[in-house]
């Protein structure tokens, strides 16, 4: 894959800092890293089993919690710093997270999905339902699905509406968990190879954690959990 | 920011999603919801119904007895008179300042188990029920001549009478009397309109009719009254117990025929009922009255049972009880019938309590099954909160989403509960005053149907947002559509 220039100039997309996750009533942390950083459109391989904690790190890289000791920055803004309702405006502003399943709306269609995110994320909501029609048919989904449901669809059709709401707002940070862990094997290639397609002209990073060291040869960059974690014995 | 319509859309979208799970709950909510405001308003219906049975008549006055006993006598047309009041004391009683209409009525006669009461033509515009309604006819009018009779418009459905027949009064109020007043047929004139009041259960004739009735009857059988001697009376005393109809009253006014120790032993032989005492004391004191030997439990010529009065000002109210509670020369009652109502409501309001307390289980049970319904639908939704978090929904259209989607289940079901409630009583209507009496107006939206419905708004919005503030609170984690780590 390509790697685009760096522009130095602005913040890291991600940067944590003597990081510590201890659940509420836990003694022992989850979660204790003292550096990471990910630059500006640097796309990383996160190789991590279940229950290593990489679920609860993208908890708090996507501010939807925040760390129990230690600063968590992305795009340069201390999630600490947010209240709630400015890390959810931040996320739907600059973050874009793929699950690994159930990333949609049920009973939204698959259009109305994206266009749900989009309405969080920008006022320009006219030209939101003309790029989410552009990106939903550069994904390889028809005109005829968009208005399907989304329960719908198949699990693949719903993994690539999935990427067009996450990427719809133009984040500068993508999160992406396990998506093709519901997929077979063919249609995870197609799926990683229309991710990379889809970001080859955004200018945005990635997070992309994965149990499956197979994939990580697509990236640049390619980190262990375990290697940053200091907290043992789990994984 | 948070788009209304953009909410009201995604709500919408999630119900019909659920369609068959929303339209069950919806449907329990309209039981629920039907059956409390039904029995609610069925006990509040039932008391209005009570206390409207009688309005615009200020004073009732009978002979001295219980309140209730009179109100039950003079109203409700149940038990019998212990005495009368005397044509003497109806003058005096108009005589008397404020007065501004006296109602006589005189029960003692039946037809086929219906009492009839004897009155004047005045009883038709001043009887009132209700919030002061007058009577009003259903078909013809009231009596003019001795030989017509009004019904009550149950008496006329149930023995299917119509204007112009042709009936037999009978003497005493058992329902199968041996006495017909048969030389003297009267015409049905006029049907009343249901007022789901006694006044259904009555037939009314003309105060001179009975009075002739009577009349005549008295003089065919030679009179039996003062002037019958103690051997008359006995024999008498023996027909009892083939005419029990009769028994309690006769068996009183021989009392008053015998020596007072003698009709001592008589209560002590005789005696099936605890009032009998009572009354038979009191026609002890009342024994230098002439006329209260005639040997029936109607009045007789030149007394009535009660009278009705209305005053010019209601402050001379108690004036007038007091005056015709002293008066000298009878002893007489006057009850307030709305005080007097109120008081046979404490006793018989037990019904209430009984509703009462179905209304709240009622109430209990709608409100439990209602959480239950929403506490599922919460978990189930664990993920598509998720979702929303992770594209950073504002905790405010998770929330307004949730809540939104509640109250358009249980608005739905109210809606559809107070629709279906309206018509059950527009329907069921005729038939609750034809056998019940019970009319139900529509006006279900008491105050505590309205808190009722408060309450169950409260209870919903509470078991909508707690659980979608914690599961906005809990949804730490991404990817999981559950909170692992």
């Amino acid at each position: 894959m390509s790697t685009v220039t760096k522009i130095n100039s602005l913040p890291d997309a991600i940067k944590l800092h003597n990081l510590n996750y201890t659940f509420q009533g836990s003694s022992l942390p989850v979660l204790s890293i003292p550096a990471w950083q990910v630059a500006r459109n640097e796309r990383v391989f996160l190789q991590g089993e279940s229950g290593s904690g990489k679920s609860t790190l993208l908890g708090l890289l996507a501010g939807l919690q925040l760390p129990t000791l230690g600063e968590v920055e992305i795009l340069g803004a201390r999630m600490s710093a947010l209240g709630a309702g400015k890390r959810d405006r931040f996320r739907a502003k600059h973050l874009g997270v793929v699950f690994q399943q159930f990333n949609l709306i049920p009973y939204l269609s698959a259009l109305e999905n994206v266009l749900l995110a989009a309405q969080f994320g920008t006022s320009d909501r006219r030209g939101a339902r003309q790029r989410a029609i552009e990106l939903l048919e550069s994904v390889n989904l028809p005109s005829s699905l968009h208005d399907r449901k989304a329960a719908a669809l198949s699990i693949g059709q719903q993994q690539r509406v999935a990427i067009v709401r996450a990427l719809i707002n133009e984040p500068s940070l993508l999160l992406v968990d396990e998506p093709t862990s519901a997929l077979d094997h063919n249609n995870r290639d197609a799926f990683l190879a229309l991710l990379f397609d889809m970001l080859a002209d955004m200018d945005c990073a990635m997070v992309f954690v994965s149990h499956d060291p197979t994939i990580g040869r697509l990236f640049d960059k390619h980190v262990r959990l375990a290697e940053l974690n200091q907290v043992g014995g789990q994984g | 920011m948070l788009n209304f319509s953009s909410l009201l859309g995604v709500a919408w979208r999630s119900l019909l999603y659920r369609f068959s799970g929303v339209v069950l709950t919806v449907v329990s909510v309209a039981i629920s919801v039907f059956v409390l405001l039904g029995v609610e308003h069925v006990r509040q219906e039932a008391r209005n119904g009570f206390a409207s049975t009688i309005s615009g008549v200020d004073l009732i006055v009978g002979a001295r007895t219980g309140e209730v006993n009179l109100l039950l006598l003079s109203v409700f047309r149940i038990g019998t008179a212990t005495a009368n009041v005397s044509w003497a004391s109806l003058e005096q009683i108009e005589a008397q300042k404020n007065i501004a209409w006296t109602v006589p009525i005189s029960l003692g006669d039946s037809h086929r188990g219906f009492r009839v009461v004897g009155t004047t033509q005045e009883f038709f515009t001043r009887y009132k029920y209700a919030n002061r309604q007058a009577l009003t006819f259903r078909e013809g009018g009231q009596f003019n001549g001795l030989t017509d009779v009004v019904l009550g418009s149950r008496v006329a459905a149930e023995l299917s009478y119509g204007l112009g027949e042709s009936i037999v009064l009978s003497h005493g109020v058992a329902d199968v009397s041996f006495t017909h007043h048969d030389q003297l047929p009267l015409t049905v004139s006029g049907i009343l309109a249901p007022s789901g009041t006694p006044i259904d259960n009555a037939l009314f004739v003309n105060l001179s009719a009975i009075e002739a009735l009577h009349a005549d009857e008295s003089d065919r059988s030679g009179g039996p009254g003062k002037v019958s001697g103690e051997g008359d009376s006995h024999n008498e005393h023996e027909a009892h117990d083939e005419h029990e109809a009769h028994d309690e009253h006769e068996a009183r006014e021989e009392h008053e025929a015998h020596e007072e120790h003698e009709a001592h032993e008589e209560h002590e032989a005789h005696d099936e009922h605890d009032e009998h005492e009572a009354h038979a004391t009191s026609e002890h004191e009342e024994a230098g009255h002439a006329d209260e030997e005639h040997a029936h439990d109607h009045p007789l010529i030149g007394a009535v049972t009660a009278v009705l009065v209305g005053l010019d000002s209601p402050i001379a109210t108690l004036q007038v009880k007091r005056w015709a509670d002293n008066y000298p020369d009878e002893a007489l009652l006057a009850i307030l019938p709305g005080v007097a109502l109120t008081q046979l409501w404490e006793l018989v309001g037990n019904v209430e309590a009984v509703l009462l307390v179905i209304s709240i289980l009622v109430f209990a049970a709608s409100l439990l099954g209602l959480n239950a319904m929403l506490l599922a639908s919460m978990r189930e939704r664990r993920g598509e909160i998720e979702v929303l978090r992770s594209i950073g929904a504002p905790s405010a259209f998770i929330v307004g989403l949730l809540l939104l989607e509640s109250l358009l289940i249980v608005t739905t079901g109210v809606v559809l509960a107070v629709f279906g409630l309206l018509l059950c009583i527009a329907v069921a209507n005729d038939v609750l005053v034809q056998s019940f009496g019970l009319v139900l107006s529509s006006q279900i939206f008491s105050s505590s149907n309205m808190f009722f419905l408060f309450l169950i708004y409260l209870t919903t919005l509470l078991i909508t947002v707690l659980p979608a503030l914690q599961a906005y609170r809990v949804s730490k984690s991404v990817g999981t559509g559950s909170s692992e780590t």
